[in-house]
């Protein structure tokens, strides 16, 4: 494991190189959340609610999803498209690694640095502003479980976007899949809107599918009160998926290794 | 003057042309980010669906309303992102490997010529989505809908286009100090409050914000009142005025721009 915690630790340093990039993102972000803000104040407006938020609330949910920004996404499709595209695996073929795990630690190297930075841009607000202070739940229970669920997310987030990645072996850009699953999951995970002001169907659907684990239930746990029976069901859910992502994953990978033509596919 | 815009033209004309023909080589590709951008669509009108089944209206604006400003801001949408979005990575790429002496060595506006090189054909066939949630809103609620009004929505839309690829331009800028430069995110990431009624804007210093320095109140709010002959005038001419005032300092900026260019690789 020494060569992938190496390598980890390069792309690491390789990330803080471009922290000034990593910074301008991430306040555009912020200022995006900003305007979130604005707009549910207006919506809002006169104490009104939807469904059980309040302005309050629906800041607060905002406001932590910042935290979960940061996980696995499409960028490791592109950097994978890029490997393949380029003809860069070649060399990783002839070493004696694997390249699931290389993938893995490559992209962990650079997540990582943007998961720091999130959390110091993100995390102040949340504790600092009274109105939001007063929703979140700081307590040891729901940090353990906020770290499980991350780990968890990001697991499975990496094998879904490692098996969208090996589509690259098969066709000559996977762009319009990167903005199919980007649009998708922005719905699924509740990054758009908190999935429990849809209709009720929409929730049972989107309970037995991995995508609100990575987002919603993050958000969930840390702005509301959650039975201990959803813990057991997100836990089964994430796993049962991530074991069926890193599967598909290898499958794809073995056979798109048989049509890799090396540079100029 | 009218022999440098031909020349433009003509240029731009070439860029479209090549563009498409990388279109045609990537026709899946197109398909794909077409169902991609239906999905966000869906998830949009989704959206103000369980908003206003809560909520009756925002300063006196219903649901039919709002999904008609939606349509109308995504057609500006639309637009921004096979004309203007495509270009910002490009851009960066030409500043950072030191390309960009090939864009200023050319007899030829350097703004557009840098900033309008890439086009993203694929997104113009997704154009076909806004009509569809117009035409939704349209039939769904009786709008008074006249020849004028849609001249006029048109001519804003023109204006508000020009205006969204200046603010593009703008936040490139600091390209030429920083090379690594994530503030071309500025736009998509504020765009929302543009997709509700002006009256949002309810303070004297919103009011100056988004009317007169980043002005969002009138970027698809305008096109959308002259659509169903709602516009107050004023607030047209205040748009054609914002235009000039943008062009302007957006040259400034980007001519002290230039001037600290020193090519990446140099």
């Amino acid at each position: 494991m020494k060569k992938y915690f190496i390598l980890f630790k390069i792309l690491f340093q390789v990330a803080l190189e471009h922290r000034a990039n990593i910074i301008s993102n991430l306040l555009m972000h912020l200022l995006g959340l900003g305007v979130f803000y604005f707009v549910w104040s207006k919506i809002l407006a006169g104490g009104a609610s939807i469904e059980s938020y309040d302005f309050n609330s629906i800041v607060s949910y905002y406001m932590t999803s910042g935290l979960f920004i940061a996980f696995f996404n499409t960028r490791t499709t592109k950097s994978m498209e890029k490997m393949i595209k380029d003809g860069k695996l070649s060399n990783l073929l002839v070493k004696p690694i694997n390249e699931f795990l290389y993938v893995f630690f490559q992209e962990l190297g650079k997540r990582i640095v943007v998961i720091i930075l999130t959390t110091i841009i993100f995390l102040p607000p949340l504790i600092l502003i009274p109105n939001i202070r007063n929703t979140i739940n700081f307590s040891l229970g729901a940090i353990f479980w906020t770290t499980l669920f991350s780990i968890l997310s990001n697991l499975f987030l990496f094998t879904f976007f490692f098996s969208i990645g090996c589509l690259a072996f098969w066709f000559k850009s996977t762009s319009g899949f990167r903005n199919i699953t980007g649009n998708l999951l922005s719905i699924l995970k509740g990054a758009w809107f908190p999935i429990d002001i849809a209709p009720t169907f929409l929730q049972n659907i989107f309970s037995i599918l991995p995508f609100q684990y990575t987002r919603y239930f993050l958000i969930k746990i840390i702005i509301s009160d959650i039975p201990k029976s959803l813990y057991i069901k997100g836990l089964g859910v994430i796993i049962i998926y991530t074991l069926l992502f890193t599967s598909i994953s290898l499958v794809l990978w073995k056979k798109g290794l048989k049509k890799y033509e090396s540079v100029g596919i | 003057m009218i022999k440098n815009i031909k020349k433009l033209i003509k240029v731009e004309l070439i860029l479209m042309k090549l563009n498409l023909e990388m279109l045609i080589e990537y026709r899946l590709n197109a398909v794909l980010i077409f169902f991609g951008s239906t999905l966000y669509n869906i998830g949009a009108v989704m959206f103000i669906t369980f908003v206003f089944n809560r909520i009756p209206n925002i300063y006196g604006w219903d649901k039919w309303d709002m999904i008609l400003i939606y349509g109308v801001g995504q057609f500006l949408g639309y637009i921004y992102l096979f004309s203007t979005y495509s270009n910002n990575h490009s851009f960066l790429n030409l500043i950072q490997k030191g390309d960009f002496d090939s864009i200023i060595t050319k007899p030829i506006n350097s703004i557009i010529y840098a900033t309008l090189r890439n086009f993203s054909f694929e997104h113009i066939f997704g154009l076909i989505q806004p009509f569809i949630i117009i035409l939704y809103a349209l039939t769904s609620k009786y709008y008074h809908i006249t020849f004028a009004g849609i001249i006029f929505c048109i001519t804003s839309s023109i204006l508000s286009l020009i205006i969204i690829h200046l603010i593009n331009v703008i936040t490139l800028i600091p390209t030429f100090w920083m090379q690594e430069n994530g503030f071309y995110r500025f736009y998509p990431q504020t765009t929302e409050p543009m997709n509700y009624p002006y009256e949002i804007f309810d303070s004297k210093l919103l009011k100056v914000i988004f009317f007169y320095i980043i002005p969002y109140a009138l970027l698809v709010n305008i096109p959308f009142r002259a659509l169903i002959g709602k516009l107050d005038i004023k607030f047209f001419f205040l748009e054609i005025l914002v235009t000039i005032i943008y062009a302007f300092i957006t040259k400034v900026f980007w001519d002290f721009g230039l001037k600290n260019y020193q090519s990446a690789s140099s």
